[in-house]
C-alpha cells in the first residue's frame, strides 16, 4: 500500500539526483576538454588549432531533448568557469558571458539540424550538410563573436588573422569531434556491446594502425626531410573507418589525427614545424578542414546507402514472406484458386483446383484459362478476362447466370467464380477463386421440387373448385352454342341475335383459358426466375383461382390493394406460392369458427418495402405459439402438416424480405410479408389512395 | 288457370352462364326469367305462376338447397330442377329427397336440360290439374249436410240403404233421398264415381 504513495516521490528523488549528476557529469567533462585544449595551446598566442569543448556542447544538446537543456547549461556555465579560473588573462565574467554566447549558438544549431535534418543527425548525406551548416557556420560565428568583439574594442592588432584562426578553431572543433561525441553520448557502450568480435577486431586493428601511422607521420617526418605528400600517409586508414564504421568511425579517427598532428605541431615536430606557430595553426586548420569535410560527407553518404540497402532487403524479404504466406494462404482455401495473367495464362493452381477439374498443376501452369470451361462457354467476355483486366476490380461471374466449368475427363460442373485483382512483381494477376455449385445446385433443385409439391397439394385440395372455374365458361359456352344451333333452325333466323351469342362464346372462351393460363402458372416447375413483379398482379392471380373455393368455403375474399404498382425483384411463382399458403391458411382457420366469413388482402407500399398482409376473421392464435408458427412441422390445425408457413418464411426470406403474424384471440390472425421494394419501378401516377376489390 | 304460360325461372350467380341458359330456354320456346341470386328470385316472388325453376346449387348467399327449403315453407310447388358444377352425390341426393324433380351436372346437355324443363313443366301442369280438381270436389263436399255426409261415409263404406237406414235409426227412403241428394251435390251419376271421388277427397270410413 505504501509503495504506490512512495513511488511517484521516488521517481521525483530519482531525476533530481539524475538531473544533478548530468550538471556535475558535463561540467567536468567540459572542464576536462578544456584544460586539454588549453594544453594544446600554442604558445604565447593563446591559440590551438580546434577546440573540443564547444562540440561536447553541441553533441550532449543534439541526444537530449529540450526539456532537459537546462541540465547541461548549468553544467556549461559551472565548467567554463572553473577551466578560465586562474587565467590571468580571461576574467570569469568573460568565461561566462562567453559561454552563454556559446550556450545559444549551439542551441540554435542543434533547433536548425533538428527542423532541417530530421531527429537522427547524420543519416544522410543532406543531414550531414545540414550539419556542416550548423556546426561549421552558425555557431563558431556566433561562438567567437564575443572574443572578436574583445579583441575589436582592445583594438589589438592582426584583427583579420585571429578573427579566422579563431573561428576556424571552434568550426574545426565541432565538425570533427561532435558525431564522435553524439555517438558516445547517445548509444554509450551500446555499440561495443552489440559488435561481433569480427568487428571489435577490425576497430582495434585500425585504431591501433591509425595512431601507429600518424606517430610516425607527425612526429618523425619534417619539412625538411620529408615530402610533403606524406601526411596523406594515414587517408587510408581514415577512409577505412569511413567505410567500415561510418560517422562516428570518421570522427574518431579525424579526432585522432587532429590530436596527433597538434600535439606533435605544438612540440615543434613533424611536417608542421619549424615556421611561427601562427602559420602551423592556419596551415593545420586548413590542412583539416580538407580533410575532414569531404570524409564526414563521404561517410553520411556510405552510411545511408547501407541503410537504404537493408531497409530494401528486408522489405525484399518481407515481400518474399509475404509471396511466399500468400502462397500458403492459396494453397489451404478450401475453394480451388487459381491465378491468370493478363495473356490469359495460368499462373498458379491449388490442389483444390486439381481436385476440381481433375487436371494435375503442371497440366495446368501455363495453360490457357479458357481450358477450364466447355467449348460453348470460352468466347464469352467474362471468362476471357478481357473487361477484368480493363478495369480491374473484384467482381463475380457466373452467379445467377449458367456458368459451368469443363473436367479434364469432359464432364461439366455448375460454378462461381470470384475475381480479385493481385499486384504481383510481374504484374497484374487476376486471382480467381472457383466454388463448385453442384451441391448448392441439388440443394436448390431439391427445395424447388419441395416447394412444388406443396403447392401440389395445396391446389389439389381445390381441385373441384378449379374445375368449377373453368366449367363455368364451358357450360355457358355449350348452352349458347345450343341456342345458337336452335336459332338457326328457324326459318327467319334471328341473326344478330346469334352474332351476341357468338361474341359470347368467345368471351367464355376467352375467360376459360384465362383460368387456365393462371392455373398452369401456379403449377409451373421450372427455373427460379427473378425478374420484377408486381404483388398486386399476385394476388389478382391467386385470389381468382381461390375464388371458387372461397365460394364453396362461403368466404369472402376482400382485396384492398394499393394503387401503385407494388413491384418487388423476386420469383412470381414463389410469391404466388406464399400468397396461396397464407390465404388457404386463413380459409382453414375460419372454416373452424364463426358468422363473419371472411379474408381480406392488403397490399402497401411503407418506406421502401412492400408491404401484404393477409387477414382473417377466424378464431386467432394464441400469443405463446405464435413465435413457433413458422417453424417447420409446427401445425395449430390438427392435420396440418405445418409445412406450409415454414416454406412460405424460408420463400420471403430468399427474397430479402420478412414475414411475422399477429393474431387476436377471437379475431382472427392476420399474416404480414415484407419485402423490398424494387426502385426501378417505383415510379407510378397515384389515382386514389386504394381500391377496394371485392371477389364476392 | 291452366291457360297461363309457364315460366322457366334461372337461377344461376354467374352471369354469361345464365343468360346462356336463358338464352338456350328461349330459343326452345320457353318463356325464361333470370335472377343472379335466391333473394332476387324470392322478392319477385312468382308463386302463384306456372313453371319450374332452373337452380344452381352453389351460389353466394343463400344455396340452391336453402332456397328450396324455404319455398317448401312456403307451400311454393314451382318444381325445381337442380344444376351443379361439381355433380357430389350427397347434395344431389338431398335435392332429389327434398322434392327436386331433376339433378344436372354442368356443362348442361341441350337435351337433359330441355328433357328436365319439359318433365317439371309437365309435373307442374299435373300437379296444378290435381289442385283444381281437388278444389272443386272440397267445395262440392262443402255443400253437403251433415247428415248427408254421414250417409256419403256409409255409401262408400259398402252398406246397403237398409242398413245404414238402422244403423242411423231413420227410415230406407229417407236414406235414398240423401243418397240421391249426395250424388247431385257431387256431380256424379255412379256409385264407382263416387267412391272415386270419396278417394280423392281422402275421406275415411268412420
Amino acid at each position: 500500500m505504501n509503495k504506490p504513495k512512495s513511488s511517484p516521490r521516488n521517481q521525483q528523488l530519482r531525476q533530481a539526483i539524475r538531473a544533478t549528476l548530468v550538471v556535475i557529469g558535463f561540467a567536468l567533462a567540459f572542464f576536462l576538454l578544456q584544460r586539454l585544449t588549453f594544453l594544446l595551446r600554442f604558445p604565447p598566442y593563446e591559440r590551438t588549432t580546434f577546440w573540443v569543448p564547444g562540440a561536447l556542447t553541441f553533441s550532449a544538446l543534439l541526444v537530449t531533448s529540450w526539456r532537459n537543456w537546462w541540465q547541461h547549461y548549468l553544467g556549461l556555465c559551472l565548467g567554463a568557469t572553473a577551466a578560465y579560473s586562474g587565467d590571468p588573462q580571461i576574467p570569469a565574467g568573460v568565461a561566462l558571458l562567453s559561454a552563454q554566447f556559446h550556450f545559444l549558438s549551439v542551441a540554435t544549431g542543434v533547433g536548425l539540424i533538428r527542423r532541417f535534418a530530421g531527429d537522427i543527425p547524420f543519416a544522410s548525406v543532406n543531414s550531414m550538410l545540414a550539419f556542416v551548416f550548423a556546426a561549421g557556420i552558425v555557431v563558431p560565428v556566433a561562438t567567437s563573436v564575443p572574443g572578436d568583439l574583445v579583441s575589436l574594442i582592445q583594438g589589438k592588432p592582426d584583427f583579420w588573422p585571429i578573427a579566422i584562426r579563431s573561428y576556424l578553431c571552434v568550426a574545426l572543433g565541432m565538425l570533427i569531434a561532435t558525431p564522435a561525441l553524439s555517438a558516445l553520448l547517445g548509444q554509450g557502450l551500446g555499440w561495443w556491446r552489440s559488435a561481433t568480435p569480427r568487428r571489435l577486431l577490425e576497430a582495434v586493428t585500425l585504431a591501433v594502425a591509425l595512431v601507429v601511422v600518424g606517430i610516425w607521420v607527425f612526429t618523425t617526418a619534417s619539412p625538411a626531410h620529408a615530402l610533403p605528400a606524406l601526411i596523406y600517409a594515414p587517408m587510408p586508414f581514415l577512409l577505412w573507418a569511413a567505410l567500415r564504421f561510418e560517422v562516428p568511425g570518421a570522427s574518431w579517427a579525424l579526432l585522432a589525427i587532429a590530436y596527433l598532428s597538434t600535439w606533435n605541431a605544438i612540440n615543434d615536430r613533424g611536417p608542421f614545424s619549424g615556421r611561427s606557430p601562427d602559420d602551423h595553426v592556419l596551415q593545420l586548420q586548413l590542412f583539416l578542414l580538407a580533410v575532414s569535410l569531404p570524409l564526414l560527407l563521404m561517410a553520411a553518404g556510405v552510411g545511408e546507402r547501407r541503410r537504404a540497402y537493408s531497409l530494401l532487403l528486408d522489405e525484399m524479404q518481407e515481400r518474399g514472406k509475404t509471396e511466399e504466406r500468400f502462397r500458403l494462404v492459396v494453397e489451404s482455401t478450401p475453394n480451388a484458386m487459381l491465378m491468370v495473367n493478363r495473356l490469359g495464362e495460368i499462373v498458379l493452381a491449388n490442389q483444390q483446383t486439381e481436385r476440381l477439374f481433375g487436371f494435375r498443376q503442371d497440366e495446368l501452369l501455363g495453360q490457357p484459362f479458357e481450358l477450364l470451361f466447355p467449348e460453348r462457354l470460352r468466347t464469352a467476355p467474362a471468362i476471357s478476362l478481357r473487361e477484368f483486366f480493363a478495369a480491374p476490380a473484384f467482381r463475380g461471374i457466373g452467379n445467377g447466370a449458367e456458368l459451368f466449368g469443363l473436367r479434364k475427363n469432359g464432364s461439366e460442373f455448375p460454378l462461381e467464380i470470384g475475381l480479385t485483382p493481385i499486384e504481383s512483381p510481374s504484374g497484374l494477376l487476376a486471382l480467381a477463386a472457383v466454388t463448385d455449385n453442384t451441391e448448392r445446385r441439388r440443394a436448390e433443385e431439391a427445395r424447388r421440387e419441395l416447394v412444388h409439391a406443396s403447392r401440389l397439394a395445396v391446389l389439389s385440395e381445390f381441385t373441384a373448385s378449379i374445375a368449377h372455374e373453368i366449367n363455368q365458361p364451358l357450360g355457358a359456352i355449350l348452352s349458347n352454342a345450343d341456342a345458337a344451333e336452335l336459332l338457326l333452325e328457324s326459318s327467319t333466323p334471328p341473326l344478330d341475335e346469334v352474332r351476341r351469342i357468338l361474341a359470347d362464346i368467345r368471351s367464355d372462351d376467352l375467360r376459360a383459358s384465362e383460368v387456365i393460363r393462371k392455373l398452369r402458372a401456379l403449377l409451373r416447375r421450372g427455373e427460379v426466375e427473378r425478374q420484377p413483379v408486381d404483388l398486386n398482379g399476385v394476388v389478382r392471380d391467386v385470389s381468382t383461382i381461390l375464388r371458387a373455393e372461397a365460394q364453396r368455403r362461403d368466404i369472402e375474399i376482400k382485396l384492398q390493394l394499393a394503387t401503385n404498382p407494388c413491384v418487388v425483384w423476386g420469383d412470381r411463382v414463389h410469391l404466388q406460392q406464399v400468397l396461396l399458403n397464407l390465404i388457404v391458411n386463413g380459409f382453414e382457420a375460419i372454416s373452424e369458427s364463426g358468422s363473419e366469413r371472411r379474408v381480406t388482402i392488403v397490399t402497401a407500399e411503407v418506406a421502401g418495402e412492400v408491404l401484404v398482409s393477409v387477414a382473417d376473421s377466424g378464431s386467432g392464435i394464441p400469443a405463446e405459439r405464435l413465435p413457433r408458427l413458422f417453424e417447420r412441422f409446427f401445425s395449430t390445425k390438427q392435420d396440418g402438416m405445418g409445412m406450409g408457413l415454414a416454406i412460405s418464411r424460408s420463400l420471403v426470406e430468399e427474397h430479402g424480405g420478412r414475414i411475422w403474424a399477429d393474431s387476436t384471440p377471437g379475431q382472427g390472425t392476420t399474416f404480414h410479408f415484407a419485402l423490398p421494394l424494387e426502385p426501378a419501378a417505383a415510379a407510378a401516377t397515384p389515382e386514389s389512395p386504394i381500391v377496394v376489390e371485392s371477389l364476392q | 288457370m291452366t291457360e297461363r304460360v309457364p315460366v322457366v325461372h334461372v337461377i344461376d350467380d354467374d352471369d354469361s352462364v345464365r343468360k346462356a341458359v336463358t338464352r338456350l330456354l328461349k330459343a326452345a320456346g320457353y318463356e325464361t326469367q333470370g335472377y343472379a341470386n335466391a333473394g332476387e328470385f324470392l322478392l319477385a316472388a312468382p308463386s302463384a305462376a306456372a313453371g319450374c325453376l332452373v337452380l344452381d346449387v352453389r351460389m353466394p348467399g343463400p344455396s340452391g338447397l336453402e332456397l328450396q327449403a324455404a319455398l317448401k315453407r312456403q307451400g311454393n310447388s314451382l318444381p325445381i330442377i337442380f344444376v351443379s358444377g361439381h355433380g357430389d352425390i350427397p347434395m344431389s341426393v338431398q335435392a332429389i329427397k327434398a322434392g327436386a324433380v331433376d339433378f344436372l351436372t354442368k356443362p348442361v346437355q341441350r337435351q337433359s336440360l330441355l328433357a328436365a324443363v319439359s318433365n317439371a313443366l309437365e309435373v307442374n301442369r299435373a300437379a296444378a290439374s290435381d289442385r283444381a280438381r281437388a278444389e272443386f270436389l272440397q267445395s262440392c263436399f262443402q255443400l253437403l249436410t251433415d247428415r248427408e255426409r254421414e250417409i256419403f261415409r256409409l255409401v262408400v263404406q259398402g252398406r246397403l240403404n237398409k242398413q245404414i237406414a238402422s244403423a242411423l235409426g231413420i227410415a230406407e227412403r229417407t236414406v235414398k233421398a240423401h243418397r240421391a241428394q249426395v250424388m247431385e251435390k257431387m256431380q256424379v251419376n255412379t256409385l264407382a264415381d263416387l267412391v272415386r271421388v270419396a278417394g280423392e277427397l281422402a275421406l275415411e270410413g268412420s
